[in-house]
């Protein structure tokens, strides 16, 4: 790590990169290790690679009151980040200003992200499924959304890459539900994660379960996770070559399985579930990428033709503090790589809206629709990774036609997230019904083993009015811009909860279950309503779409590679360039883009080297 | 007036949480949470409490309905020791202490230390009871190991 700001202002990278999350971290890696010269900037703390240094992150975890997803990584004025404690219900015509956000409404965006070396790696939860084929042509195949200007099978080799680079723990014959496809001979490189006594009691609730959408009968089953978590190596992968998990960065022996913890988000204490920092620091092995933290990268300096040919920086000393210097850092190609709200509104602070006027927009999340219920029988819940196994058999089919698909997360953490228990369990308890001693005791026994959640992400469609703007009268400690969010769910989304609710009550009322889901104005700020029922959601963490790629530079603001189309040295890497979420998590298909855009800016810089050779010898 | 008892504190502990003396101590964390006790109500409240404590106990006479009955009429419904009480159930299960009402302080402790919600300590979440109550353990710390999960915990 280099805070040399004037050795790094007096060179001139191959490639700089903004952001040093997974996408920063393995572009980096990839590129230094083919000998390119990188700098990446990280607008967060500096932190040591070690694992004391980790374990600072931990303690701060357990003394939070409120286990929030970005409660282990503490508030830092000049990289400040968005928190679900800010999240409250939108008075129309009142911005909601609280946090780091500005929330124009109607409805809340739920989601957070974190600004730390290795990003929102550090709290994702890992799950790693890949998406539908016919999720990257949503328009042409049910009349909604985009399509993507590549296939699944464009993408199947880069798949390959991120589950290796991840380490992606999955039976591959699992896997191949709907329309999912796989390299014949595909092994995962680790063996599944054991599913939990939760998910087994539910596979066995639901088995020969179909369900009825629209008179078609569609399976109902119970699989296993595909997660970046580490699990038996599996002998089979890379053609018998095996594979050796990646445990805690400076602790390799910690880590190498999963120990159970159940709090993957927002922090996984032995380092067994992936994070950003195991690739950084493989990068910065290389001996070829700077890593500039406390660096805060500030605006896109356009040159002539369009090119990028600086990014402005400012550098803090103390995160408290406003005070900082200025910055530029300069590179042959540059690489946006900070996230989708914080590429969007990195752009549109240096005045790049690109010719498409697409920057910001087609903001999207998937909108986790809660539902939660006691099983007949103890299951002793928050044990394991937070979730094993989910329903993924209903994330495709003809009804997409009308609503929005969904897939179901089966949670192993009771009703921690679904009704924030076991607090309020015991609050109530004590407070409210006056109980102590072995009575409260037994209260607590006779719910707490048998809660259970089930989680429905629901996809959500691009919509330019769901966007990420900036005004100048809302900035941070550094001067830099808030993001302004708007944000809304069509009919086609509350559609899909509907069916959702639906769903869960029927799957409920099959194992025997009893539902306790409830939404209400008074507690959920994410209430909404949709023919007359009520709903309420939480966000997934899974920002998409504010850079949307495609085929021209009317319709998108990137091309597949993830390059501008405005702006032929600049990269805008990231969930950003989704004009689709599907109903998967969507970290892994990033992985995978990324891995195909670094292909792209390697052949590229190949060029760009050959090109000045020639150019030279001409003189 | 005389510092407040640990043993006391226990001793009251074990009733108010249905834990059994052993498991209270093995937390580790019941010094902590005296202190909290000590540090927020002061020590002629918390004398009080203990001393009614002692009181009820005797009484009792080992007599669990009785015992429980007179827990309720002396201290949980004491508008002065009631909430004490109820933050020394809440702490013990969920390592925080949680900030007493304004009107408790205006009728009982004007002078006494604010303390607003908060997690006592790293260990103090770690060895909260609630977790045992529900026959696990607390999200992230205790991690019970690979695949442990996949087997029901019933004691057969």
């Amino acid at each position: 790590m280099l805070n040399n700001h004037r050795e790094v202002e007096n060179n001139h990278y191959d490639v700089v990169i903004v952001g040093a999350g997974i996408s920063g971290a393995i572009l980096s890696h990839e590129l230094g290790k083919q000998g390119f010269k990188i700098l990446v900037l990280e607008a967060g703390k500096t932190k040591d690679f070690n694992y004391p240094s980790y374990l600072d992150y931990l303690d701060t975890f357990y003394t939070a009151l409120a286990k929030v997803p970005d409660s282990p990584y503490p508030r830092n004025p000049n990289a400040p980040q968005p928190d679900v404690l800010d999240i409250q219900a939108i008075t129309p015509d009142k911005p909601d200003k609280k946090g780091y956000f500005v929330q124009m409404g109607p409805l809340p965006y739920g989601s957070t992200y974190t600004r730390v070396p290795g990003g929102t790696t550090m709290h994702w939860l890992g799950t790693c499924l890949r998406m539908l084929p016919e999720d990257f042509k949503l328009q042409s195949n049910y009349g909604h959304g985009l399509d993507w200007p590549i296939s699944y099978d464009d993408l199947l080799p880069y798949y390959e890459m991120a589950e290796r680079e991840i380490g992606v723990s999955a039976n591959v014959d699992e896997q191949k539900y709907l329309t999912l496809k796989f390299t014949p001979g595909y092994e995962y490189p680790m063996h599944k994660i054991p599913q939990s006594y939760l998910d087994q009691k539910l596979a066995e609730g639901v088995a020969g379960m179909t369900i009825s959408y629209n008179g078609v009968e569609h399976d109902v089953f119970v699989s296993s996770t595909p997660q970046g978590r580490n699990s038996i190596p599996n002998e089979n992968y890379d053609g018998g070559k095996g594979y050796t998990p990646v445990g805690a960065v400076g602790n390799p022996d910690l880590g190498m399985r999963c120990e159970g913890n159940t709090s993957c988000v927002p922090i996984c204490p032995v380092q067994a579930k992936y994070n950003a920092l195991k690739t950084l620091s493989k990068a910065l092995d290389t001996g070829n990428v700077t890593l500039l933290t406390q660096s805060v990268a500030s605006e896109v300096l356009l040159g002539e033709n369009g090119l990028v040919n600086g990014i402005l920086y400012k550098a803090y000393t103390e995160p408290g503090s406003p005070e900082h210097t200025v910055h530029v850092a300069r590179g042959t190609k540059y690489v946006l790589a900070a996230h989708a709200v914080e590429n969007a509104k990195l752009l549109l602070q240096s005045g790049i809206t690109s010719s498409s006027g697409l920057v910001g927009k087609n903001l999207m999340d998937h909108p986790v629709m809660n539902t939660w219920a006691l099983m007949p029988e103890k299951v002793w819940g928050y044990r394991g990774p937070l979730s094993t196994s989910g329903i993924e058999s209903l994330r495709g089919g003809e009804f997409r036609h009308e609503r929005s698909a969904f897939r179901i997360e089966i949670g192993n953490d009771g009703w921690n997230w679904a009704a924030g228990d076991p607090y309020n369990l015991v609050i109530n308890l004590v407070d409210n019904e006056n109980q102590f001693g072995k009575k409260l005791k037994d209260s607590i026994n006779a719910v707490g083993p048998r809660q259970f959640r089930m989680g429905f992400l629901m996809e959500q469609i691009p919509q330019e009015t769901n966007r990420v703007t900036i005004d100048p009268n809302y900035t941070d400690h550094l001067g830099n811009c808030r993001p302004v969010i708007h944000y809304d769910l069509p009919d086609y989304v509350r559609k899909g909860m509907q069916v959702a609710t639906e769903t869960a009550e029927q799957i409920y009322a099959r194992i025997g279950a009893e539902n306790h889901t409830s939404y209400s104005p008074k507690t959920d700020a994410t209430y909404l309503e949709y023919e007359g029922q009520g709903y309420a959601y939480g966000g997934a963490g899974h920002f998409a779409g504010t850079h949307i790629m495609g085929t021209t530079p009317d319709n998108s603001v990137v091309d597949s590679y993830q390059r501008s189309w405005d702006h032929d040295n600049l990269y805008l890497n990231g969930c950003g360039s989704f004009p689709t979420v599907g109903t998967s998590n969507p970290t892994l298909t990033m992985t995978a883009l990324t891995f195909r855009t670094a292909d792209h800016l390697a052949k590229e810089l190949k060029k760009a080297t050959s090109d000045l050779t020639i150019t030279g010898s001409a003189h | 007036m005389s510092n407040p008892n640990t043993e006391d504190f226990y001793a009251l502990s074990v009733v108010l949480t249905g834990f059994s003396a052993f498991e209270l101590y093995g937390t580790g964390v019941g010094d902590e949470y005296f202190d909290t006790v000590k540090h927020v109500a002061g020590n002629d409240i918390t004398n009080e409490l203990l001393t009614t404590f002692r009181a009820v106990e005797a009484t009792a006479a080992g007599n669990e309905s009785a015992l429980e009955a007179l827990m309720q009429s002396e201290i949980l419904a004491s508008p002065k020791l009631g909430p004490i009480a109820r933050n020394i159930i809440k702490m013990w299960y969920l390592g925080n202490w949680y900030e007493l009402p304004a009107d408790w302080y205006a009728a009982y402790h004007s002078t006494g230390n604010k303390r607003h919600d908060h997690v006592i300590s790293s260990q103090a979440y770690q060895e909260g009871l609630a977790w045992r109550a529900m026959e696990t353990k607390p999200m992230g710390a205790k991690w019970p190991g690979f695949g442990t999960w996949g087997e029901p915990l019933d004691v057969k």
